[in-house]
C-alpha cells in the first residue's frame, strides 16, 4: 500500500498555530482527504499542539515534530515533543456542559475525531502521540 | 497573531454587539475573553455575537463562548449567536454545546429575543 509521508516542525509558540493549520490543510487536501476529514484532522492536530505547548513546559526555540503518514484508507499523525511526560490516553474526562466549563474540551474533541489515540514515552525522553483516523469512515 | 477582528457596539438598551472576523484559537482566545469580562464588570450580560465571518474556532475559542453564556444566563442575560458559518457550527455541534446558545440568522432577530425576554 502506498503511503505518503510529510514531516513538519512546529515552534513551541501558539502564534504559529494558524500557519501550521494551513500547512496541514494543504497536505491533507493534496493527498485526497475530503474537506470534512481535512477540517477535522486540522482541528484535532491544532488541539493536540495547543495542549503540548500549554502543558509541556518546553523552552522557547524548541520544536514539535509532526509526521503525517497518509494512505488511501488511513491518516496517522505522529507528534513528538520533549515536554514533560503526559499520557493523554489516561484521561477519559468528558466536560460537563451544564457547568459551562471554559477549558478542557481539547482532548475530548481529539477523541471524537480520531479512531485511535496512542501515546508512548520514548526511551530518549520524548512524548510520542499518534492520532489515527481511518478514511473509509469519511 | 492569528487574525481576529472584533467589532463592538453597545446599544442604549444595554445589549452588546460583537462582530467577529477571522480565526479564534489558543493564540488569541484571551482577547475575546477579556472583552466579555470587561463588559461583565460593567454590568452587561446581553450579547449579540455575529460569527458569520468567523472562519475557525478551536476548543479554546469555543470555551470563551461557553463560559460567557454561563455567566450571562446566571445574570438574566444571554449570548445569542448570529449566523454561525457551517464550519464553526460543526465544531459547536461536535462539542455538543450548540443547544445552550440561542442561534438566529439576523441581528434584528437576536434583539427581538431580548426585547421579548424570550432568552
Amino acid at each position: 500500500m502506498e503511503i505518503t509521508t510529510r514531516k513538519l516542525l512546529m515552534p513551541v509558540d501558539v502564534s504559529q498555530l494558524a500557519e501550521m493549520r494551513n500547512q496541514v490543510d494543504q497536505i491533507c487536501i493534496q493527498n485526497g482527504l475530503s474537506t470534512v476529514a481535512t477540517r477535522r484532522m486540522v482541528l484535532a492536530i491544532d488541539e493536540a499542539l495547543s495542549n503540548i505547548i500549554e502543558h509541556g513546559h518546553m523552552d522557547e526555540g524548541e520544536t514539535i515534530e509532526l509526521t503525517l503518514d497518509i494512505s488511501l484508507d488511513e491518516i496517522t499523525v505522529m507528534l513528538r515533543d520533549s515536554g514533560i511526560a503526559f499520557d493523554p490516553c489516561s484521561s477519559q474526562r468528558q466536560p460537563q456542559q451544564e457547568s459551562y466549563p471554559r477549558r478542557g474540551f481539547g482532548l475530548y474533541l481529539i477523541r471524537l475525531i480520531v479512531d485511535e489515540l496512542q501515546y508512548k514515552r520514548s526511551d530518549d525522553g520524548f512524548n510520542v502521540l499518534s492520532l489515527i483516523k481511518r478514511l473509509d469512515q469519511q | 497573531m492569528a487574525s481576529l477582528k472584533v467589532h463592538r457596539e453597545e446599544s442604549r438598551d444595554g445589549t452588546v454587539h460583537f462582530e467577529l472576523e477571522g480565526m479564534l484559537d489558543a493564540h488569541n482566545f484571551e482577547v475575546l475573553e477579556a472583552l466579555f469580562e470587561k463588559h461583565f464588570e460593567n454590568g452587561f450580560y446581553r450579547f449579540v455575537v455575529d460569527i458569520n465571518s468567523l472562519e475557525y474556532v478551536s476548543s479554546a475559542g469555543a470555551g470563551v463562548f461557553i463560559g460567557a453564556v454561563g455567566m450571562c444566563q446566571e445574570n438574566d442575560g444571554n449570548v445569542v449567536l448570529v449566523q454561525p458559518s457551517h464550519k464553526v457550527k460543526e465544531i459547536f455541534e461536535l462539542l455538543g454545546v450548540l443547544q445552550i446558545f440561542p442561534v438566529v440568522q439576523t441581528r434584528e432577530q437576536a434583539l427581538d429575543l431580548f426585547t421579548k425576554r424570550a432568552v
